[in-house]
């Protein structure tokens, strides 16, 4: 008799374990199933504009969406400020972000602030990259190369002795300053005149300014290397009663809109919905090895399309993101 | 092979013989419940693996075709608009007389949610009415739109074209819709001459996407739908796949025929079922990818493996307790049967357990109690056989005795030599008074001396004491208890063969002392003593025919004390010829009949 209440103590005993295993990791399941989600991210791109954006919010959108993460997407109070996007940084660090996604509005000034970060925390620049950014992850097209094809698509859009402007702005990227020099490779050896028009200290207007330009240098094409100076010189020049020929680097929805108007000649755009994509995957790598060891530059696909081309369905995909 | 199987099997079945039931019982009933449950372990997975994805395929199945009920109403719609414009507007009017503008903009205004434009084209691509906007863009190709092209091309039908931009007005704002064209060729009257035109019926792609959202939001899989060629029209990654980050089987699944497929791509397994739309070609795909499954299969095989386990530990522990139960109850009986085996007397077989426990218990211990029975009979019928023995033994000295000494006293009388004669018969008379002992078998070695001494002092008259009698009796044996009549005969022995035929001196010695807790009695002659060979046949050999006496004497002795004391006691014999002979008794020491040995215990029962 006592050995048989032995027995069915230690058999209770044993149920015990056996359910409380079972339900711990059936706890467990559900658990896992039910988890993710959790990891914030905090993007952060230069200007005031969330429209220049759209497409790069699109892939970011997209990669939250696949990779299961929760996206902060922060821009500025104006258009250029090193100083405050270096304290946004720091904000989004506090609070909590457990990566970053930057594009530089200053290469040079956020230089320091982001290296410092990135020994913190993760972090993969877009668009424009910082100067020095050794280890770096860093997701744009070839800006030179863009440059080159801006130059080339001028060069054969137009006939001989053309004089060209450029339009200096934002130079303090990187990425415009890489814009400039391929283009300015392409035409080295053409006949075209060349001028820069970089505003002074000044000229507070910059539609003014290049009004006032104009006037004084009358030429017959306009180059512009980023989206803000390409909108600055199409919205000026619009309705202006001249002949002048615009080209420029990026796709904003008003861009698009001048070129297929015949405002703007050609315009050359990377793939911004792959830029922010492939950002927070790059992200999630690094997160998930928390080392940066990818220092490989990742080359994002670009276009140049004018008037004619637009509507191929191949480029209308891209210029025309389909709104999910 | 087989024969190390067969080894292997024999080897299993010769350690299974040599462990007990209890053992045996419960690792068989163990083995048959892990198998048991294995197998149906085995079978409900496969069975639950096999329903899943057949329940899976069901509900994709029915998903699309709910799908497809919506897209083709969704396109059913269009097509009304398309025909009550063609059949209801432009067949009736006379473009010279009226416009189509103002039915074009009712029907617009009943179906804007739907729609982006509808438009009115001559061949030549100019412009007959639109709405809402209806300015078109200058410097514009329509006719080489893709749409216009093919409406051109097979002027019966209707053409759903796959999603674009749409290219056609001045838009003020930086708006662009993406669109699927219906279009057609319809016949314009003007003036009475009718023409060829085109009617355009642009759909909000949104108007898909929505469809195909609510579908995706809440499935397990995706669902996508392609045209005839091939070409996406919708894809919940539809931005990823345009931007070449993901890649999708639509070229592939086009030539897919309705219902549902298995399909490798780019390394992942998944299921894919088709549906076919009506009237344009298009394909509902639905893709479930084979992980979906893998991850329910998982969860299914957990929970399995934890049911089988908990069920397998429960029948253990039951095994172990049933075991134990049947076994425990023939253990015990085996143990109290090798109590018995050991010969334990005080028999207690245990009995319980199951019914035929109970009842072989019950029996084994009948029989137990029938083998007591008989053998305590047996030991009772060897005591009586024994005692007979005995008394026919003791029986036997008297008339042997009485001869030789009546004997004597005859010859005494026929010498008249009466004084001595009388002596005798006195001595004969005290002789017998001992010899009779109240009828008691067991007397004192004090009697048994003085029977002695009467009968030799009978013997020395009649030999005119030719010998010598030395009696030396330790005191303290003098108490001590024996069975009657056993000097008596040693003393006759020692005379007939020792003394009597001597020509010297004779000289008997009775010796009586205690060594080692036994009594020993030595009869010494100094007579001629006798060859070893006789010695062995004088304790033995019954049969023996004497020369002299009744020839009964010294093996009478020797069989009665052993029969009394045991086989450890009785006479032993040492004779050297010419020297003499030494016969000594070896008794127990015992008070009044009293000693250890179970003789006398049966011996005073009766």
């Amino acid at each position: 008799m006592k050995k048989n209440r032995k027995l069915i103590l230690v058999i209770i005993l044993l149920l015990c374990i056996l359910s409380l295993l079972f339900i711990s990791t059936y706890l467990y399941i559900t658990d896992s199933n039910n988890k993710e989600k959790t990891t914030k991210i905090s993007v952060i791109v230069y200007g005031n504009s969330s429209d220049r954006w759209t497409t790069l919010k699109q892939g970011l959108d997209q990669g939250a969406d696949d990779f299961g993460v929760e996206i902060n997407f922060v821009t500025m109070t104006e258009e250029n400020g090193a100083e405050e996007q270096e304290r946004l940084l720091t904000r989004e660090i506090a609070n909590g972000a457990k990566g970053i996604i930057l594009a530089a509005t200053d290469s040079k000034k956020m230089a320091k602030a982001v290296k410092e970060a990135s020994s913190i925390l993760p972090i993969v620049m877009v668009e424009t990259n910082i100067e020095d950014a050794g280890g770096l992850i860093y997701l744009s097209a070839d800006n030179y190369s863009m440059g080159l094809n801006i130059g080339r698509s001028v060069y054969f859009n137009s006939t001989i002795n053309k004089k060209v402007a450029v339009f200096i702005y934002n130079q303090q990227r990187s990425s415009v300053k890489e814009r400039y020099r391929g283009m300015m490779d392409s035409l080295q050896y053409s006949d075209y005149t060349m001028s820069q028009w970089e505003m002074g200290e000044e000229d507070k207007d910059p539609s003014l300014f290049l009004q006032k330009m104009l006037m004084e240098d009358p030429v017959d094409i306009i180059v512009a290397l980023d989206d803000k100076s390409l909108e600055i010189v199409t919205e000026t020049f619009e309705n202006f009663e001249s002949t002048v020929d615009i080209y420029g680097i990026g796709s904003t929805n008003k861009l698009v809109h001048y070129l297929d108007y015949g405002v703007i000649s050609a315009i050359v755009f990377q793939n911004e919905f792959n830029m922010g994509y492939l950002s927070i995957q790059e992200l999630i790598n690094s997160l998930k090895e928390s080392k940066n060891k990818n220092t490989l530059e990742n080359e994002i696909e670009f276009r140049t399309v004018n008037r004619d081309t637009l509507y191929l369905p191949k480029n209308q995909r891209l210029v025309f993101p389909i709104v999910q | 092979m087989v024969s190390k199987i067969k080894d292997f099997l024999l080897k299993i079945g010769h350690y299974y013989r040599h462990k007990s039931i209890q053992f045996t019982l419960s690792i068989s009933f163990s083995f048959v419940a892990l198998f048991g449950m294995g197998f149906m372990g085995v079978t409900i997975y496969t069975q639950f693996a096999s329903s899943t994805k057949e329940i899976i395929i069901e509900n994709n199945e029915q998903l699309i075709d709910q799908v497809n009920m919506n897209v083709n109403e969704y396109l059913r719609s269009m097509m009304r608009i398309s025909d009550s414009m063609y059949y209801s507007v432009i067949k009736r009017v006379d473009l010279s007389k009226e416009t189509l503008n103002k039915e074009m903009n009712l029907l617009y205004e009943a179906n804007k949610d739907n729609l982006v434009s509808i438009v009115c084209l001559k061949g030549n691509g100019s412009l007959v009415a639109a709405t809402p906007i209806d300015n078109l863009k200058t410097d514009l190709h329509v006719i080489e739109q893709s749409w216009f092209v093919k409406a051109n091309q097979e002027i019966e039908n209707l053409h759903f074209s796959t999603p674009h931009v749409q290219n056609l007005f001045n838009d003020s704002s930086f708006n662009y819709h993406w669109v699927i064209s219906l279009s057609r060729v319809v016949e314009l009257t003007n003036n009475g001459n009718s023409s060829r035109g085109i009617l355009l019926v642009d759909m909000n792609y949104s108007g898909i996407e929505q469809l195909f959202t609510k579908v995706n939001s809440n499935n397990s899989g995706y669902v996508y739908l392609i045209d005839s060629n091939g070409e996406i029209i919708y894809h919940p990654k539809q931005n990823l796949i345009n931007s070449s980050l993901l890649h999708e089987n639509n070229e592939v699944a086009a030539t897919y025929e309705d219902g549902t497929h298995d399909e490798d791509f780019e390394g992942k397994n998944r299921i894919v079922t088709v549906n076919t739309v009506g009237y344009t070609g298009w394909k509902i795909i639905n893709v479930t990818s084979a992980n979906e499954f893998y991850m329910s299969y998982n969860q299914m095989r957990f929970f399995t493996v934890m049911i089988i386990a908990l069920t397998i530990f429960l029948i253990f522990f039951a095994n172990q307790f049933v075991s134990y139960l049947i076994g425990n109850p023939i253990k015990k009986l085996d143990d109290s049967v090798k109590d018995l085996e050991y010969g334990k007397l005080d028999l207690n077989i245990f009995i319980g357990g199951s019914y035929e426990i109970q009842h072989l218990g019950r029996t084994i211990t009948s029989v137990v109690l029938q083998m007591h029975l008989l053998m305590e009979e047996i030991v009772a019928e060897q005591e009586k056989k024994r005692k007979s023995e005995f008394d026919s033994l003791q029986a036997q000295i008297n008339p042997h005795f009485l001869y030789n000494t009546l004997d004597s006293i005859v010859w005494m009388v026929e010498s008249e030599r009466y004084q001595e004669a009388i002596s005798m018969v006195t001595a004969l008379a005290n002789l017998f008074r001992i010899s009779l002992s109240k009828g008691k078998n067991i007397i004192t070695i004090r009697e048994e001396i003085e029977h002695a001494q009467n009968y030799l002092y009978i013997q020395k008259i009649r030999y005119k004491n030719r010998f010598q009698i030395k009696i030396d009796i330790e005191p303290e044996i003098y108490e001590c208890s024996t069975i009657k009549l056993i000097v008596q005969p040693l003393l006759e022995n020692a005379i007939y063969h020792g003394v009597e035929s001597m020509y010297g001196e004779g000289e008997i010695t009775i010796k009586g002392y205690l060594k080692n807790n036994d009594i020993y009695i030595d009869v010494i002659d100094n007579g001629l003593g006798m060859p070893e060979e006789s010695v062995e046949f004088l304790l033995t050999d019954d049969s023996r025919v004497h020369k002299k006496g009744s020839g009964i004497g010294l093996s009478n002795v020797h069989q009665r004390i052993q029969l009394y004391f045991g086989k450890e006691y009785g006479l032993e014999i040492k004779s050297v010829l010419d020297e003499g002979t030494t016969v000594r008794i070896k008794l127990p020491r015992s008070f009044n009949g009293v000693n250890k040995t179970r003789e006398d215990v049966t011996h005073e029962k009766e």
